[in-house]
């Protein structure tokens, strides 16, 4: 570990600056998150230099005894640079890259409307306080201790095919998320109310919309990027298990979860159809893990609060 | 060529039992012979079995029949086609044209309780299956008894008037038509005995009254099933049922990718069993590389026809559906049903399926077996849509690798400039869209079709006649053509085989020249035993194994 200190940050993007300079772990979570996410939103680019594409049949690619991929280590080769999945002779590469704006796309958008909702029903209940705190309070309890996973299998079952999937598991991964996020924020503000500046502004006859905004918003980003960063593994994760069980993003979009599933049985004799997609659901959840964990050092909620 | 290589190892498994390989670790069970006695297990992936012959769409020669006998049956063996024989009774003498049936009972036959089977619980079967809550078996005989279309049951009080049982062993059929099949649909699950006056409860299927060589003794839903002997079953008049294990138990839930596990580890009871579902691709893949699973897998010759069936009312333009034809890759369907085209089973011209009597192979829209994707856009041009088509709803069961089948054929119509989005259906779900449902929303279905008897008619007649569309029918392409109906009719009233053949020929191809489905392939189906399991065979009908002469080797 460096020994270098810092001068005090002055804004959430200079600690993290800082913290990337010291933290190795979290600067290489980081390095990954952008590989992944440059192969994410690149990933037409990518497979066109390879010369494929994620929905393509090549059964010439395929050992026509059993299907499952011809030559080594499930078909890698100069044409195929991750094999090909077995029964279609899909492209592996074009699949996991592609599979990666999926899940990038899913996490991302989930987390973001999980801080949104979290971030208002939170601070909301901590400034204003009474029955209002009360409700948020027991129903956060309550959806904590929910178990989400079945209802979303349930919601996924229920929900007409018209419903854009990936619109409805966004939403759905996102409100699930909202309890531990509206927790914390709450007992920030809860805090920060009593500081003298919010106190100061209220008698000065600020809304509390104008309060939340101008008063306790730029104190809260801190914990807040920290909740969301370190959330964010766990609602790739999320997506990937209702992709496994079949209720996620439908054929033939590629996701991480659907190959892994199909690939679990091929694990015998194509043990690479796993390993690609495996690999890449575990950089990702392993990346954002690490780097928040970084950010939650450098912006520590409860030690420091910026103005 | 393959196919027939294939058929040889299929065919080996019998001869490996008479002459003895020389792979040391074979000399357990496919060398040797059947016997009396032992527990015979069959790892099932369903949670219930049911036993109840009026909602029961079993085979004569599967689950049903260790518990049930029918009033005919079927003898099938390795390289013979199948025959109609007898079982609780002869198989029929015709008269009034094909119009009248009368069959006569066995002497001396006793039902598990010991009270004798006489022609009125026959009836009684029958007629059980009429009412409205035991519904949901094969029902061929519904609506060519006279009466039938109305009858609603003998819980209500009424009997059908058309089955008379002038003693206790005669009982005479009356048809609102000539129909010259009739001796196979009494080899239907609805023609099993019931105890004249039993069977009201919804539960009857838990504690049924046999008439095979086993009863069901304990029925644990999700969990098992067992089935202890019989006393009262007579083997001397029963000839398709070996009767050889003392007990028989079916493990029910299984998933089918451990069961593939356990029979392939082959350890323990599982020596004695075997699975009644599919082997799935990936674990045919897996097989491939171990010698001595490899041998104790059974593939069929051939098969139900999967199909690709176009909405006939959505796609009302036969050019357009006749592109499907040739858009369609029915060698990427092989791969993603079974692995390789030896394994799926052969490319599908017909809607006769192989192995019929009178079927003709032929082929109206010659193409390579990868399909023709520029002759598809060609007739997508004729018919009107020169930029191709968008949006087609193509809605695929969950169950039995739908989706990977399907999105085989999304790949191919893609090529052909043909979009469609797959919509993946649980089982039951997908049953209620497509062959419950009035009016269908769907443009194109995935389905396959196995006839319940080895006649043209059980092909053509369920898929394609009017009278099929919706109401638990499986015209899934909503197919009706009143000129096809009719010839229908005449081709299931023709008595004599041949001359009912030619007719259906003749139907095979007027249908497909209206393209109403893509036939693809004739899928093979495999099944893994454990190496004790003996005589465990699949013959050329029905694609299935015969479980009732399946033995335990010492």
């Amino acid at each position: 570990m460096s020994e270098h200190v810092g001068a005090p940050a002055r804004s959430v993007g200079a600690a993290i600056r800082a913290m990337l300079r010291r933290d190795h772990w979290a600067l290489a979570g980081a390095v990954t998150i952008v590989v992944l996410g440059i192969a994410a939103v690149a990933a037409d680019l990518l497979t066109a230099i390879e010369g494929q594409d994620p929905y393509s049949y090549s059964t010439g690619a395929l050992n026509p005894e059993t299907g499952g991929p011809a030559g080594v280590l499930g078909g890698v080769s100069g044409a195929h640079w991750f094999g090909v999945e077995p029964l279609t002779g899909r492209d592996l590469f074009a699949i996991v890259v592609h599979g990666a704006r999926t899940s990038f796309l899913i996490g991302l958008a989930a987390t973001a409307v999980s801080v949104l909702v979290g971030v208002l029903i939170g601070a909301g209940a901590g400034y204003l306080g009474g029955w209002y705190d009360r409700v948020v309070t027991w129903t956060a309890d309550v959806f904590l201790g929910f178990p989400y996973l079945v209802f979303m299998i349930a919601l996924g079952a229920v929900v007409p095919s018209s419903v854009s999937r990936p619109l409805l598991l966004i939403l759905v991964i996102g409100f699930f998320g909202w309890p531990s996020i509206a927790r914390i924020v709450r007992s920030q503000v809860l805090t920060l109310k009593k500081r003298n500046f919010v106190s100061a502004a209220r008698i000065l006859g600020a809304s509390p919309w104008q309060v939340f905004r101008s008063e306790l918003l730029p104190n809260l980003w801190a914990p807040v990027i920290v909740l969301g960063t370190l959330s964010i593994p766990g609602k790739i994760g999320l997506e990937a298990a209702l992709s496994f069980l079949g209720v996620g993003i439908p054929p033939p979009t590629p996701s991480w979860g659907r190959a892994i599933s199909t690939a679990v049985d091929w694990v015998s004799t194509d043990p690479m159809f796993l390993f690609f997609p495996g690999v890449a659901l575990f950089l990702a959840t392993w990346a954002f893990t690490v780097f928040g964990d970084g950010l939650r050092d450098a912006l520590d909620p409860k030690t420091d609060v910026r103005r | 060529m393959q196919a027939k290589k294939l058929v040889s190892v299929v065919a080996a498994l019998g001869v490996l039992a008479a002459c003895g390989a020389n792979d040391p670790k074979t000399t357990g069970a496919e060398q040797s012979k059947a016997e009396q006695g032992g527990t015979l297990r069959i790892l099932n992936e369903g949670q219930t079995l049911n036993y109840d012959p009026a909602k029961s769409s079993s085979l004569p020669i599967t689950s049903l029949g260790f518990v049930h006998r029918r009033l005919t049956g079927w003898l099938n063996a390795e390289g013979k086609q199948v025959e109609v024989v007898p079982d609780l009774g002869d198989t029929g003498k015709a008269s009034d044209g094909g119009k009248t049936w009368t069959f006569t009972l066995k002497e001396g036959q006793k039902f598990s309780d010991g009270t004798p089977i006489r022609s009125k619980d026959v009836k009684w079967g029958v007629e059980r299956t009429y009412a409205p809550a035991f519904s949901g078996g094969l029902a061929y005989h519904k609506q060519l008894l006279v009466g039938g279309a109305d009858y609603r049951g003998p819980f209500e009080g009424k009997s059908l008037d058309s089955i008379e049982t002038p003693d206790d062993k005669t009982i005479i059929f009356h048809l609102v038509r000539p129909y010259g099949d009739w001796p196979w649909i009494t080899s239907t699950p609805a023609f099993a005995p019931v105890p004249e006056g039993k069977g009201a409860e919804a539960d009857y299927s838990e504690h049924p009254v046999a008439s095979g060589p086993y009863q069901l003794s304990e029925y644990q839903r999700g969990v098992k099933a067992t089935l202890t002997r019989n006393p009262n079953w007579d083997k001397g008049s029963d000839q398709i049922r070996g009767g050889l294990p003392d007990q028989i138990v079916f493990q029910l839930g299984q998933d089918a990718s451990v069961v593939s596990q356990r029979l392939v580890a082959d350890s323990g009871d599982d020596k004695d069993a075997f699975g009644s579902s599919f082997a799935s691709p990936a674990q045919l893949a897996q097989l491939q590389g171990n010698a001595s699973a490899k041998q104790r897998l059974v593939t069929s010759k051939t098969g139900a026809l999967a199909y690709l069936a176009l909405n006939t009312q959505k796609l009302t333009n036969p050019k357009v559906r006749q592109a499907f034809q040739y858009a369609v890759d029915k060698t990427s369907y092989q791969i993603a049903t079974a692995g390789s085209a030896q394994l799926a089973g052969d490319t599908a011209t017909t809607l006769i399926t192989q192995g019929i009597a009178g079927r003709e192979q032929f082929d109206l829209y010659p193409t390579q077996p990868a399909g023709d994707p520029e002759k598809a856009k060609q007739l997508l041009a004729e018919g009107g849509f020169p930029n191709g088509l968008e949006n087609l709803d193509f809605v695929v069961s969950k169950s039995n690798d739908g989706p990977t089948k399907a999105q085989a054929i999304q790949a191919s119509l893609a090529k052909a400039n043909i979009k469609v989005n797959i919509r993946v259906l649980d089982a039951d779900a997908y049953e209620a869209e497509t062959n419950l449902a009035k009016d269908a929303v769907y443009d194109l279905t995935l389905a396959s079709w196995q006839p319940d008897f080895p006649s043209a008619n059980a092909n053509i007649q369920p898929l394609f006649a009017s009278s099929e569309i919706g109401n638990g029918g499986y015209n899934t392409s909503r197919y009706s053509n009143p000129e096809v109906d009719k010839l229908i009719e005449a081709a299931q009233s023709e008595v004599d085989p041949a001359a009912a053949g030619k007719k259906w020929v003749e139907l095979d191809k007027k249908i497909l020249a209206d393209s109403p489905v893509v036939p693809l392939i004739y899928t093979r189906n495999s099944f893994l035993h454990g190496s004790k399991v003996a005589n465990f065979f699949i013959a050329d009908f029905p694609s299935y194994p015969n479980y009732l002469q399946a033995g335990i080797a010492k």
